[in-house]
């Protein structure tokens, strides 16, 4: 089976709103992300892959099957939603069995299937806990084993390690990976860091429009010798972060370390550094171009 | 699927704390309701009995007689009841309207009001006041006769003239009074009612009849909390979206939720129907009469199962429509709207939510009203077939929708 999700033209608008405009996007096995500021149609994306909204005009096909097909579609994806939760007085097992049984898993498959996705997730251990005692990452890691269960050839996730811990991130981030083997893990975030650590192939999304789809590499690119590093007095931030895109600043008592964005050395002290994606990121907001 | 989901639903019902809640307040209300009719009273009457208690009368004639009585005695005291909107309102008419009443009393008896009254405290000074079986004796005794020659016609236009003094929901509407009039009853009429609920009802039909009476009242309302909770829950645990994108059908969902809901409301029903129609089995053995045994299965079934079923799935419909609590503002005010609005206690079912029979026998009442009755539920039944199907609709939308029925910006 081609595994891949073919987004061609791909229109939504809520109302007279326009949520998504005219989105391309071929989205290949592994992992995946999907990078935008807050607003900038992630959600509406995945929500239409994921067949909870209709698109208004376009065409998507994942592994070859168009998204109108709803049952089907659902049978070969696993969506876990930003704010995933279950029924407050129902176990690990218990929430994890339910959503099997909506998954269409027989009682054999269930017997089997949950407790080896409660082993995956680490929550083997705490099969028992009420999902109202959980914690933030224990509730996405018990959402990404719901979103596993069946076995699907493609995993949406949504804005999955907003709000955890950086322990429970990087964790869960590790999980990601691990399942990202032979199916296509779509990952939304506007937590740059995230798409850094997890995926090689991105998308950016803004104002409903792809401004950038490629390897990290290739964002990176898009900076490369545009990164400088310099130190000036702290009493000088202000007129610099006015006239460059400042990217970090390390205050040391009255000095400060600076990371500019500029096509040009901006001060005879700076030094170029190499870009990070969050360099790439930024740089990409500010202009606002599309880039393939 | 459908099975493992059921099961699966059952056992949140189960623990959920508004179903306990359910299961105890229905317990509280039917057996304290019930506790008065003890299956002791069950006896076939005795010749020579002063009493034999009174039954509803088709007779015109005993209509007219009854409702003018019963018109003679609230001209007199000029305290009316009313219940225009199912509740109760006292209605005192000025001096000019009581002249008009006591004129159209005249017109239907050709006695003037005074005379009236002389009859009247006449006939109740025959009988003991301290004795309360002498009292519903001397009321149900109590007739005021007709002029000669004055027809049914005549006599319903003057309860509509009365209807027009007191306003609406008085005892002197049609509805009311051809269903209302009561009349002792004799020996042999008292014999034939009693075999009829030996030999048609089996005593524990008649019985579970009287428990539908008081279990449907509180079933029109209880189960509208169980239905919201559950349709709501979804929402409250956050839990929408990730059902939504499951494989499972909207209708594999609504249904098995609305079955496993149905059969957890009526458990309770049955098992208190079937604990307590046991008296009455040993009570119709004593008497050698062969009791139903089944009859806390079939008259409950056939009573209160279209109630409960329309009851939740409209609770379902409306919530799954509005994602608020509307429903139980609209049904709890249908609900009271039903109990108070019946004409009679027993008997006026039309298509009212609720059907009374709040009392024990009157089996030959009953067949003539089994029809009507039967369309009743017949209706409710399919109305609730058409509430599912219709939730089952919009659940199908909202996953298209993202939840919402109505557009709502998700971008993110």
């Amino acid at each position: 089976m081609d595994i891949s999700i073919e987004i061609q033209n791909l229109t939504k608008y809520y109302g007279k709103k326009q949520a998504l405009s005219k989105v391309n996007l071929t989205i290949p096995q592994g992992m995946f992300g999907l990078l935008g500021p807050n607003g900038a149609g992630k959600t509406t994306l995945m929500k239409v892959l994921a067949t909870l909204l209709e698109k208004t005009e376009g065409e998507v096909k994942i592994c070859g099957v168009p998204v109108e097909n709803s049952r089907q579609i659902r049978s070969m994806t696993g969506y876990l939603p930003q704010d995933f939760s279950m029924y407050g007085n129902m176990s690990a097992y218990e929430a994890l069995d339910y959503l099997a049984v909506l998954s269409g898993m027989s009682r054999q498959e269930r017997k089997k299937r949950v407790p080896q996705m409660l082993e995956k997730v680490n929550l083997l251990e705490k099969q028992r806990t009420k999902v109202k005692s959980m914690s933030g990452g224990m509730k996405r890691r018990l959402g990404i084993a719901q979103a596993i269960i069946h076995d699907p050839k493609v995993i949406i996730v949504d804005e999955p390690t907003a709000g955890l811990d950086p322990e429970e991130r990087v964790r869960f981030r590790n999980l990601l990976c691990e399942i990202a083997k032979d199916r296509i893990v779509l990952l939304s975030t506007h937590i740059v860091g995230d798409i850094e650590a997890t995926c090689e192939n991105i998308a950016v999304l803004n104002q409903g429009k792809i401004c950038f789809d490629g390897r990290v590499a290739e964002l990176l690119a898009l900076v490369e010798g545009k990164v400088y590093s310099a130190e000036i007095a702290a009493v000088e931030l202000e007129k610099v972060k006015e006239k460059y895109m400042v990217t970090g600043i390390l205050t040391t008592g009255s000095t400060a370390n600076v990371k500019i964005i500029a096509d040009a050395p901006p001060f005879p002290q700076a030094k170029p550094v190499q870009p990070d994606v969050e360099d790439a990121y930024m740089y990409l907001m500010a202009h606002g171009m599309k880039i393939f | 699927m459908l099975g493992a989901l059921f099961f699966k639903e059952c056992k949140q019902v189960l623990k959920s704390l508004v179903y306990l809640i359910y299961v105890v307040v229905f317990v509280l209300f039917i057996t304290g309701q019930m506790s008065s009719d003890s299956a002791e009273g069950l006896q076939a009457p005795v010749p020579g009995q002063s009493y034999y208690g009174t039954t509803v009368t088709k007779d015109e004639t005993l209509i007219m007689e009854g409702t003018l009585a019963n018109l003679v005695g609230d001209v007199y005291h000029n305290s009316w009841a009313t219940y225009p909107l199912g509740f109760y309102k006292g209605v005192t008419l000025t001096d000019r309207e009581t002249e008009q009443a006591e004129a159209i009393l005249e017109r239907c008896t050709g006695k003037p009001f005074a005379v009236l009254m002389e009859e009247r405290s006449g006939h109740f000074g025959e009988y003991d006041p301290g004795s309360a079986e002498e009292m519903d004796a001397a009321q149900a005794n109590y007739k005021v006769p007709v002029k000669e020659g004055f027809t049914y016609a005549e006599f319903e236009a003057a309860m509509d003239e009365i209807c027009d003094l007191v306003g609406r929901g008085s005892a002197y509407e049609k509805s009311k009074y051809e269903y209302g009039i009561r009349v002792p009853m004799t020996y042999e009429l008292a014999k034939e009612e009693f075999d009829a609920l030996c030999e048609k009802d089996r005593v524990t039909r008649a019985y579970m009849r009287l428990f539908c009476d008081y279990a449907g009242i509180v079933l029109a309302i209880l189960p509208i909390f169980v239905g919201v909770s559950r349709a709501l829950r979804d929402k409250r645990a956050k839990a929408q979206q990730v059902m939504f994108s499951k494989s499972a059908s909207g209708a594999q969902i609504i249904v098995s939720r609305y079955l496993a809901n149905l059969v957890m409301l009526c458990i309770p029903v049955f098992v208190t129907a079937f604990l307590m129609q046991q008296p009455f089995c040993y009570r119709a053995q004593a008497l050698g009469i062969r009791a139903d045994g089944m009859a806390f299965l079939t008259v409950p079934g056939v009573w209160l199962l279209p109630e409960i079923m329309v009851v939740l799935a409209l609770s379902f419909l409306i919530t799954e429509l509005t994602d608020t609590i509307l429903a139980v503002f609209l049904q709890v005010a249908w609900a009271i709207g039903s109990v108070f609005g019946a004409d009679v206690l027993a008997g006026d079912f039309r298509m009212r939510l609720i059907a009374r029979w709040n009392t024990l026998g009157q089996t030959t009442l009953f067949s003539s009203l089994e029809k009507e009755f039967l369309q009743n539920r017949g209706y409710y039944f399919l109305l609730a077939v058409v509430c599912v199907i219709l939730t089952v609709v919009i659940y199908e939308r909202k996953c298209r929708k993202g939840g919402s029925l109505i557009w709502k910006n998700t971008a993110g």
